[in-house]
């Protein structure tokens, strides 16, 4: 690991120090790296399937190289649907920052406001229990309401006098329902850090602020978010950096022929033509562009976020 | 702290913005809580009336003809329990080795003497950032041999990266170096201080890791649904995924006919939504007092 | 010395084939055809056990096979539910079993994978121990070049279907609702309309609610292959793509007139809420529990064992939008992919004569029916009659034969003939055939396999085009699309390469001739 030129004593001394004084901390250390190596690294390794033609006797390493080595690249761009999946993963993702992430913040100030405790934390406690549904709950949740004959939603937009909205089965209507469903599930469990920042802010910043004649809506602006601002940067910064990774699992369970122009994203492409195709070498490519992908997104942002608000996740 | 009130006590005279600013205010607030409430409520009301009720309409804001119909024969289906039994062994064992992992990862890369610490801190957080992709993995957890076996369910999970350095953060900032010296004067080894002071100061970010890993594998689908292969391993999810998204001919019924079977099937849901929830939704009460200072130390002082 | 080792090597690698063939052999009873082998041996097998079907290892038909032929069988079938996802984890088995049956294998499957050498080329071994198959073969000269793979191996066997009855889809209506409205079997578009509005305005079935489904088929894939034909439009290979009056020159009619008709009218019903809305996303169980609850009033299947018919009548295809009207048929060799021996196979000689004896007469009374006796009797010409109870049975005869067979839901090896299909081909059915046979007498082409380069090129723009065509027609049906965007269409499946995907079947079909 050293790599210093050190004198053979010296790095004799510098072992027994550093290294062997520490072996329990190692021997701790010895099996969550193996695990780290053998999950996590390997299959990077597997990645060069993407540059294979995959043959099931051969196996991964003695696969013949793919000619030309960028033929399932090539195979996946010649595709009509190419940029309208990379284009589909961004918009979901994009929209669920955008409306996702300042909704829970909208929350927690809202929380701060209301006068009854009582009512507060009625409020909270309900708006947490949809987290912990899984994602086959809230698909099947959305599923059972927005159903054409027998949904209740749609039972409700009937009454009002409107035809019935078929909303799992649009191309128009998947990502707002995709969104907002998110926003549903995620909003108060995403809330509460950010209840938990309100509540330590010092009340003698708001006494003053009362001192000054300043209104509830004032103080909000002027104490309540300047205080929970730090709070709300590191959490864009984090959240940033699982922009194109999530979503992949309610898409897929989401997904019908009718909402497939919108609903295709990258991983289901993915999970399609290698999981049920077993066509690995073409969906290891269009995966690793996925990651390509991602990983370019998190570092533009980690660098704008350390340039403009001098936070950053490195 | 939670629910700690940071009202201040002084708003003795509310001037007339106020008080509509209050108003607006509740107003928001009361309309937020029926969006987020309704669909849960819903649920419950539908899973407690009469099928036929549910399919016309009939059920909309309270329950019609208060009856178990739709729950005595959820506890027919024996899929369904079959698939409780799996998820929970898989989520005991899995987030015992989770905490076990995450743990063995994260206190050593919290110490400033560990050797290597830097190298190995960048090790775990790359994979934040690149990942060898669905396929690959997959081809490894065959290769491996765990291929329809529990370790399929436990091993490929075993850390995430974001939990550890949650973790380490905590390890960091919560216990006091001090603590740690005294140990080690009092002739403690390394994993002795790590048992006997560390973890018993960790309650908290102990719980929250309970309640991310046990969520996170409650509520697991897709591995079991790549990785296991038996119906008899698979769990809950899995399920519930056939019973409720694809329709899945249920074994019960009364047996008249498919189309009769199928429309009891279909409010049937809402019970099987019920019973495969409650269970990990009662889980966060608990934890819920360690919850909010584990997740403030450490996601903040990250 | 080193060449010499590495031929000695060579040589002992050539023999061991030859030594694995001389044992694999040694097993086979040459006596009689039955028991296949002299002393027991152990198969396994892989396929799809349909939705429908009880477990393999309890169905009588494996049961009683295995005593016959003295082979027994390991089970390694996976269930329907997520089936793809199963199959696709089987090619990455270090070892393979033996035999795959039934286990839907696509025509890419069986290229990339006869081509791997994981699935044994078969036609040797069919010669010497398939008679029945290769008697058939000889009879129906379309089958040879549908399971052919182009390089001359044969890599799996399909099914043969020797009945028209079972190969094409029928259209049913509700007598009794016509009954109820007092109307005639439609024979044109326009009564054809009246007949459906009729259903839905008059509480046609008198249970007080209007759940009435005028008209409706499983998916919009059921639906244009049998109305497409009242629009004059045929699927040539299997594709959408008509054949011209000469017979040399194929089009695709995604883009033609007839096909924008097809569309508008199908809107018309959907917006007059005649067609099933469920058609662009139900699960074929639903579908089916629709059938078997008599809630449709004109559908699209192809027999009647999935209800009970008393109330139905199977009718002809509606003219009046189109000069030719054609009824889409299956081939022959319907059901592609329906068996394969694995390059792990043991025993590949046994394995062919299991597989062929379920060609015979006698296997296909076996494979159809279960044991003689117990589910089934012989009538006066010796011909298989099911016991009571089967066919007349509430659940719909399907799901009650797949409690013994493994045939229904279909995609198994099977040899269907006039004396073996009478659970397919009642009575009724067979009405319903009559009504459809009029429009079938034209050239029809079945889908064929093309090589591994080919077969990547036309997945790529099948993918696209197929993609995009599903997602399009249901939005003009919906009307979510309107047909003024009817040109952007046309030019994006240009753009997506259409011309080139007919060019390569144009291609195999220049060969024919």
């Amino acid at each position: 690991m050293s790599t210093q030129p050190v004198s053979r004593p010296a790095a004799g001394r510098w072992f027994k120090k550093r290294v062997l004084a520490h072996w329990q901390l190692l021997a701790l250390l010895l099996i969550p790296v193996a695990w780290y190596i053998i999950f996590c690294y390997v299959p990077m390794f597997g990645v060069q399937l993407a540059f294979k033609n995959y043959k099931v006797r051969l196996g991964i390493w003695d696969s013949p190289w793919a000619d030309p080595l960028l033929r399932h690249f090539n195979r996946y761009f010649s595709s009509y649907y190419a940029w309208s999946t990379i284009w589909n993963t961004l918009a979901i993702n994009l929209g669920c920052l955008a409306i996702g992430f300042p909704a829970p913040i909208l929350l927690a100030l809202m929380l701060n406001e209301i006068n009854s405790i009582r009512f507060r934390k009625v409020l909270q406690n309900i708006t947490y229990i949809p987290y912990f549904l899984s994602i086959v709950v809230v698909v099947s949740m959305l599923k059972l309401f927005t159903d054409q004959r027998y949904g209740v939603f749609n039972m409700m937009v009937q009454a009002l006098g409107m035809k019935a909205l078929p909303l799992m089965e649009s191309e128009k209507y998947f990502r707002p329902l995709y969104v907002l469903s998110n926003v549903w599930q995620n909003m108060g469990w995403n809330a509460i850090i950010y209840i938990a920042a309100l509540a330590g802010v010092d009340s003698a910043l708001y006494e003053a602020a009362t001192v000054d004649g300043s209104s509830r809506w004032q103080k909000i602006i002027h104490v309540s978010l300047p205080c929970i601002l730090p709070t709300i940067v590191t959490m864009f910064i984090l959240r940033i950096g699982q922009l194109m990774t999530i979503g992949f699992e309610k898409a897929l369970l989401m997904q019908n022929d009718l909402n497939i122009g919108t609903s295709e994203i990258i991983s289901t492409l993915v999970y399609k033509n290698g999981i049920q195709k077993s066509d690995y070498s073409y969906a290891t490519a269009v995966g690793l562009m996925n990651s390509v992908v991602n990983l370019i997104l998190i570092v533009t942002a980690n660098t704008v976020c350390r340039k403009t608000l001098d936070q950053s996740l490195w | 702290m939670m629910h700690a009130s940071a009202r201040p006590a002084s708003h003795i005279r509310e001037s007339a913005g106020d008080r509509v600013f209050q108003a607006v205010i509740l107003f928001f607030s009361v309309l937020l809580m029926i969006v987020v409430a309704y669909p849960l409520y819903f649920t419950v009301i539908a899973s407690f009336s009469k099928p036929e009720d549910v399919l016309l309409g009939r059920v909309m804001f309270w329950p019609k003809n208060i009856s178990f119909e739709s729950y005595q024969m959820v506890i027919a289906e024996s899929r369904i329990w079959m698939g409780y039994g799996n998820t929970i062994l898989y989520t005991v064992l899995g987030t015992l080795i989770n905490l076990a992992l995450t743990t063995m990862m994260a206190y050593p890369l919290s110490c400033k003497e560990t050797p290597f610490r830097g190298p190995l801190t960048f090790v775990a957080s790359f994979t934040m950032l690149f990942s060898g992709g669905l396929i690959p993995t997959y081809l490894l957890v065959r290769q491996l041999g765990m291929y329809n076996t529990i370790w399929s369910m436990l091993l490929p999970t075993g850390i995430t990266t974001y939990n550890m350095l949650v973790m380490k953060n905590f390890f960091q900032s919560s216990i006091p170096h001090e603590l740690k010296e005294a140990a080690y004067l009092d002739g403690c080894t390394e994993l002795q201080t790590l048992f006997r002071v560390v973890l018993p100061l960790s309650g908290s970010i102990i719980a929250v890791m309970v309640l991310f890993y046990s969520v996170a594998h409650w509520n697991e689908y897709f591995n079991a649904l790549i990785y296991l292969k038996d119906r008899s391993r698979m769990p809950l999810q899995v399920i519930l995924r056939e019973i409720l998204l694809q329709n899945q001919e249920l074994a019960q019924g009364d047996g008249t006919g498919l189309y009769e079977k199928m429309m009891a099937a279909e409010t049937m849901k809402y019970a099987i939504i019920i019973i495969a929830s409650v269970p990990v939704i009662c889980l966060y009460p608990f934890v819920q007092k360690h919850f909010v200072k584990g997740v403030m130390v450490g996601a903040i002082k990250g | 010395m080193k060449k010499l080792l590495c031929l000695v090597l060579a040589l002992m690698m050539c023999m061991t084939p030859l030594f694995a063939l001389a044992d694999s052999k040694d097993v086979l009873n040459t006596e009689s055809e039955l028991p296949i082998v002299k002393e027991p041996v152990t198969m396994s097998i892989f396929g799809k056990q349909g939705a429908i079907h009880a477990e393999w290892s309890t169905m009588d038909f494996f049961k009683k096979y295995q005593e016959m032929t003295g082979i027994t069988l390991e089970f390694n079938q996976a269930p329907s539910q997520g089936y793809d996802e199963a199959k696709s984890l089987m090619w990455e088995n270090e070892t393979y079993d033996d035999m795959l049956v039934a286990p839907a294998l696509s025509g890419t499957e069986i290229i990339k994978y006869g081509d791997q050498g994981v699935l044994l080329p078969l036609e040797d071994l069919m010669a010497e121990y398939a008679p029945n198959y290769t008697a058939l073969m000889e009879k129906y000269p379309d089958i040879k070049g549908r399971i052919t793979a182009p390089d001359g191996h044969i890599y799996a066997l399909a099914a043969i279907i020797a009945v028209n009855a079972a190969r094409t889809e029928k259209i049913w209506c509700n007598k009794a609702w016509l009954e109820a409205c007092n109307l005639e079997v439609p024979k044109t578009f326009e009564e054809l309309e009246t007949v459906l509005r009729a259903f839905k305005a008059y509480d046609a079935n008198g249970n007080g609610e209007a759940d009435e489904i005028p008209i409706a088929a499983a998916d919009l894939n059921f639906w244009f292959d049998t109305v497409a034909g009242m629009f004059g439009l045929q699927y040539q290979f299997g594709q959408e793509m008509n054949l011209s009056e000469d017979g040399k020159t194929l089009t695709s009619w995604l883009t033609s007139d007839q096909f924008k008709a097809l569309l508008q009218w199908s809107h018309k019903m959907y917006e007059e809420g005649l067609l099933d809305p469920d058609i662009f996303t139900q699960e074929y169980a639903k579908f089916n529990a629709k059938m078997s609850g008599q809630m449709m009033g004109i559908f699209f299947n192809q027999a009647d064992d999935a209800f009970d018919s008393s109330n139905y009548i199977g009718i002809a295809p509606m003219a009046g939008m189109s000069d030719k009207v054609y009824v889409q048929s299956g081939p022959v060799a319907r059901d592609m992919g329906t068996f394969a021996i694995t390059c792990d196979c043991d025993y590949p000689e046994a394995a062919m004569r299991w597989i062929d004896y379920l060609f015979s007469e006698e296997g296909s009374y076996l494979m159809r029916y279960g044991i003689e006796g117990k589910t089934w009797t012989r009538d006066e010409n010796g011909y298989p009659v099911y016991v009571d109870g089967i066919l007349n049975n509430p659940n719909g005869s399907g799901p009650t034969i797949a409690q013994f067979c493994i045939w229904p839901g279909g995609g198994s090896p099977q040899y269907l003939n006039d004396r073996n299909c009478i659970a397919v081909c009642s009575p009724t059915t067979q009405a319903a055939q009559a009504a459809l046979d009029p429009y079938m007498d034209y050239v029809l082409y079945a889908e064929p396999l093309f090589d591994a380069e080919v077969n990547e090129r036309l997945q790529i723009l099948d993918n696209d085009i197929t993609t995009y065509m599903k997602s399009c027609t249901a939005k003009f049906i919906r009307g979510d699309m309107s047909f003024d965007e009817w040109d952007t269409y046309c030019k994006t499946l240009e753009g997506m390469g259409l011309q080139e995907w007919v060019g390569i079947y144009q291609e195999r079909l220049d060969t024919y001739q």
